[in-house]
């Protein structure tokens, strides 16, 4: 597998400075955990953050700050070491952090129906109003041609999906912006499995759906 | 079975390639994060490895880090303290955060460098690359009461980066220093960006409004600036 399609720059110091929201967060650390590429890039940009606090200035701590910390040292050393776990199968794996938000593997999710074939999971929502929620768009099939109403971004988790602005398979990140109006569809073969990240509900393009949207709730 | 045995095979391959570095390093680990004994063992060869041949500054930032998950160092652990405690305070500062609870991002950042220790590798990262991560997520967690998502590399799904050559590991070592260079060599309006950004935790769109700029210009100057640190400090690949 390659990733061709990744997150802006920009997106990638947000995540990196930690000011980026959480839903966009998820989106951000799953393709991380997929893609060394963009992990090489935060790993700079982390050196960059390294150096700026190395020339900070100093603020003297109030005495007994270390005394303290010295304290509870003692405690931490009688911690016990947890153990890892969660094995998974390969077909249905979602990398963590998703996995954890999702509550299990694809095969696991308890999926809510969007309109006639889709299904949908909210796995987060931030106080700004950003919502991160997982699609299922059946295999051949397309989402009702939309724009948006703020940003969007979409990271494939299995199968593929393909627009106007190319094909984007597992790993692959799109974001878009108001805009764009596109019309994705699932690519034949699998069910299309995405995670999408809005922070403004979408405008379709099609009276049915926006009929409809009241009642599907995105 | 089959799930099981594929299971062992992923995970034995990721242990040979596993990356230990800024990524590991959430504070609050959602499933246990690197405490796990084989990543401990492998930094610990690793670190072996390095040992006296690679010239490790006795008295440098990582040798104490690497003092502490060796030994349990407690005079190291105070020497990082004093180096780093009074930057981190003013670290969680700057966006008026009083002192008392600046002090609690230094304490919460100390403890977690006392529990971490192990999963330091200072072939992947300097420490105080290192102890900013960790001061960060401190910061989310302690003043944006946020939790942080992160990759974690223990994860079956996670993709591993190839082992580097061991040219590419001297490298990393001299990294620092290029870095500082680097960093200096930026423009003025490109270095403000990206002190706004880690300093201040600002998100890009919000750097366009303090700053009066078009966010295009925010973002050619990101881009810009990422664009000469890859081409200083290279793109392992």
């Amino acid at each position: 597998m390659s990733i061709i399609h990744h997150p802006n720059e920009e997106t990638l110091l947000d995540y990196s400075s930690g000011a980026l929201g959480e839903s966009w967060s998820i989106a951000v650390a799953t393709h991380l955990a997929v893609c060394p590429e963009c992990r090489q890039t935060i790993s700079h940009l982390e050196a960059v953050a390294g150096s700026l606090l190395d020339v900070s200035e100093e603020i003297k701590l109030e005495s007994g700050v270390l005394e303290n910390i010295l304290d509870r040292l003692d405690q931490e050393d009688e911690q016990p070491v947890p153990v890892n776990g969660s094995p998974s199968n390969e077909e249905t794996c979602l990398p963590n952090p998703l996995r954890e938000y999702a509550g299990g593997d694809i095969d696991k999710l308890k999926w809510r129906r969007l309109g006639p074939s889709a299904h949908q999971l909210v796995i987060c929502s931030d106080e700004d109003g950003s919502v991160a929620r997982l699609l299922r768009i059946p295999a051949g099939k397309p989402v009702p041609e939309h724009g948006h109403g703020g940003e969007e971004m979409t990271l494939v988790l299995k199968g593929a999906f393909e627009d106007q602005l190319g094909l984007y398979q597992r790993g692959d990140v799109q974001t878009v912006n108001s805009a764009v109006t596109h019309k994705p569809f699932a690519v034949p073969g699998e069910d299309c499995i995405c995670l999408a990240v809005t922070n403004a509900p979408l405008r379709f393009s099609s009276l049915t759906a926006r009929l409809l949207q009241p009642v599907i709730g995105i | 079975m089959d799930n099981v045995s594929s299971y062992i095979e992923t995970s034995t391959e990721q242990d040979r390639f596993s990356y230990v570095g800024g990524f590991a390093l959430a504070s609050r680990a959602p499933i246990s994060k690197g405490c796990d004994e084989r990543s401990v063992k492998k930094n610990r060869k690793r670190r072996k490895k390095l040992g006296s041949s690679d010239k490790m500054n006795t008295e440098s930032m990582e040798s104490y880090l690497v003092s502490i998950a060796e030994s349990r160092d407690r005079n190291a652990f105070k020497k990082l303290f004093a180096a780093f405690a009074p930057k981190i305070k003013s670290f969680a500062m700057r966006n008026g955060v009083g002192p008392e609870l600046a002090e609690e991002v230094v304490q919460e950042t100390f403890i977690r460098v006392w529990r971490k220790a192990e999963q330091f590798d200072p072939t992947k990262a300097s420490a105080s690359t290192w102890l900013y991560t960790i001061a960060r997520n401190q910061r989310i967690d302690l003043l944006r009461k946020r939790h942080r998502p992160e990759p974690d590399y223990e994860d079956p799904a996670f993709i591993p980066e190839p082992e580097p050559q061991p040219t590419e590991v001297i490298v990393r070592n001299q990294e620092a220093s290029r870095l500082k260079q680097c960093i200096n060599a930026l423009s003025p309006e490109q270095q403000e960006v990206l002190k706004l950004s880690f300093m201040e935790e600002l998100p890009h769109v919000e750097v366009a409004e303090k700053l009066g700029i078009p966010l295009g210009t925010v973002k050619s100057r990101i881009r810009l600036a990422m664009k000469h640190i890859r081409s200083e400090i290279g793109d392992i690949r």
